[in-house]
């Protein structure tokens, strides 16, 4: 995590240290199982409804960093970040209510329709790009994967899985890594403001 | 394996907010411990998104869906997985893919038992989807003798949805009931200069933003006014329409003498209950209080077209 990030989670990095020590004393596969936990905290916030997941997750090692900096002496931390993580969402749950929630849904469209055309086109553009940043064989296994649709796209798979000589398990999990890693980058080039055209 | 399979049952009642508190607690302090549970969940979720673009899930399934991903966050999965599938079936008639090097996996005790968690899986997927076709079994023959079965309950499922279309123009004229409340909040943002005559909102001095609903149902005597500021060069139309699953949209407006405006590729997009497409049309093409023909017709992915519906509409300016 770079100072930017840091800052933007809150932390001091004294106590990101505290956090991040816990995981593991090597610093290198502690950071590597942060971002392991994170990515299932973020998940885990966005199955239950959160309306800004990310945030959640930085929220929920915050506050576990602040207790163990705090000195408060945690025997298991997985079970107590559980534990935080649900608070957290009870709080969010009681912060939103359902028709506020929904009248921001309908504002957000209606305020954002001025850039609307111009978010599709970004996104477009920002898919591309990632797509072109992928080894070419991935690029060909994840469009030729999603590229049959309707109740054929089963046998269209199993065609492709039995052509690559694996099995569909296989394929589908190779094709779930990609799609996530592709999703990760059109975010990242969707909140730089990238592939905005000429 | 009685433990993975009573894990595996629950995994898209989890994803559809179905579970008790309890059981929702057990299976994330499960997912969290077991790396390969949290991806299974992941890809879960990627096939039920899949599903419901293929138009696959219904009745409660549909609707907790609907309630589900209408959050934000799950949202941006749903339009990034729309785009991509967009993108995928542009660029499609690829060769043969050749076959890439895998890393060799070792059919280790522990890769035989994920392989038969996942074979368990996809058959309790079908179950709680009641019919859903989001199996990957390893013989072919049985996946497509399934799916033959799966399309011919889809296909009637489609006619009674066809036969209720009165019932469905009854839920949008409550929507658009609903977008004028809605709107009437807008009226304190700082940002739109919302103005009180129904429909419109200005967004800035050149650009008017009008909603009509295009129907199935025919009708001459249903026209919709909008009322437009004088100094808007661009009414910024947004079209309701029944029916949210084709790649893209065509929108051709008319009156007696032939088309004025045209624009193909239009893309769906989803509120909480509806969907609309966003066409922008230079008011210069169109005549204050005339009355014009609004057409909007769905294209698959093969390219053929349905008409979705139409609407008649004029304008006026104040």
């Amino acid at each position: 995590m770079d100072a930017d990030q840091l800052r933007k989670t809150g932390l001091t990095e004294l106590a990101f240290n505290t956090l991040l020590a816990r995981f593991d004393p090597d610093r290198e596969i502690a950071a590597q199982k942060y971002q392991a936990v994170r990515l299932k905290l973020v998940r885990f916030f966005e199955w239950q409804g959160s309306t800004e997941p990310e945030t959640d997750a930085d929220k929920t090692f915050d506050r576990l960093a602040r207790k163990l900096y705090g000195g408060e002496d945690i025997t298991d931390i997985g079970s107590y970040t559980r534990g935080v993580a649900r608070m957290i969402m009870r709080e969010r749950i009681k912060a939103d209510q359902k028709t506020q929630q929904a009248l921001t849904e309908m504002t957000h469209h209606q305020v954002v329709s001025s850039g609307e055309n111009k978010f599709i086109e970004q996104q477009s553009r920002c898919l591309d790009k990632c797509l072109d940043q992928l080894r070419e064989d991935q690029r060909q296994l994840i469009l030729k994967y999603y590229s049959v649709a309707g109740a054929e796209r089963i046998q269209w798979r199993a065609k492709l899985a039995a052509e690559m000589e694996t099995n569909l398990n296989t394929l589908r999990i190779r094709a779930y890594k990609i799609k996530r890693q592709l999703r990760a980058c059109v975010q990242s080039c969707m909140q730089k403001g990238e592939g905005g055209g000429n | 394996m009685q433990k993975d399979q009573n894990t595996q049952k629950l995994i898209i009642p989890y994803l559809l907010g179905e579970l008790s508190p309890e059981e929702r607690e057990k299976l994330e302090d499960q997912y969290f411990d077991d790396a390969s549970l949290f991806e299974e969940m992941g890809m879960v979720e990627d096939e039920l998104i899949e599903a419901q673009l293929n138009n696959e899930l219904s009745g409660p399934a549909l609707e907790r869906f609907k309630e589900q991903f209408s959050k934000s966050a799950r949202r941006e999965n749903l339009d990034f997985t729309k785009a991509l599938l967009s993108y995928a079936q542009a660029h499609s008639q690829f060769g043969t893919i050749a076959a890439s090097p895998t890393p060799q996996v070792k059919q280790s005790g522990f890769r035989l038992v994920f392989k038969q968690r996942w074979a368990v899986a996809t058959a309790l997927v079908f179950m709680v989807l009641g019919g859903v076709s989001l199996i990957y079994l390893i013989r072919a023959r049985r996946e497509v003798n399934q799916l033959r079965n799966e399309r011919a309950a889809l296909e009637q499922r489609t006619r009674e949805l066809e036969n209720k279309s009165a019932a469905q123009n009854t839920r949008i004229e409550q929507l658009a009931s609903e977008l004028d409340r809605a709107r009437e909040g807008i009226k304190q943002s700082p940002t739109p200069n919302a103005s009180p005559e129904l429909n419109v909102t200005e967004r800035g001095p050149s650009v008017a933003t009008g909603i009509v609903i295009a129907r199935l149902v025919r009708s001459k005597n249903n026209r919709q006014i909008l009322n437009v500021s004088p100094a808007a060069s661009v009414l910024r139309l947004h079209i309701v329409i029944e029916k949210g699953n084709y790649q893209s949209y065509g929108v051709i407006i008319g009156d007696d003498n032939g088309e004025v405006f045209r624009h193909d590729q239009a893309r769906p997009q989803q509120t909480l209950n509806a969907y609309f497409i966003v066409v922008e049309i230079p008011l210069r093409q169109l005549l204050p209080r005339h009355r014009y023909l609004l057409k909007v017709s769905g294209v698959d992915a093969t390219g053929k077209t349905e008409d979705v519906g139409q609407t008649y509409f004029s304008f006026v300016k104040r």
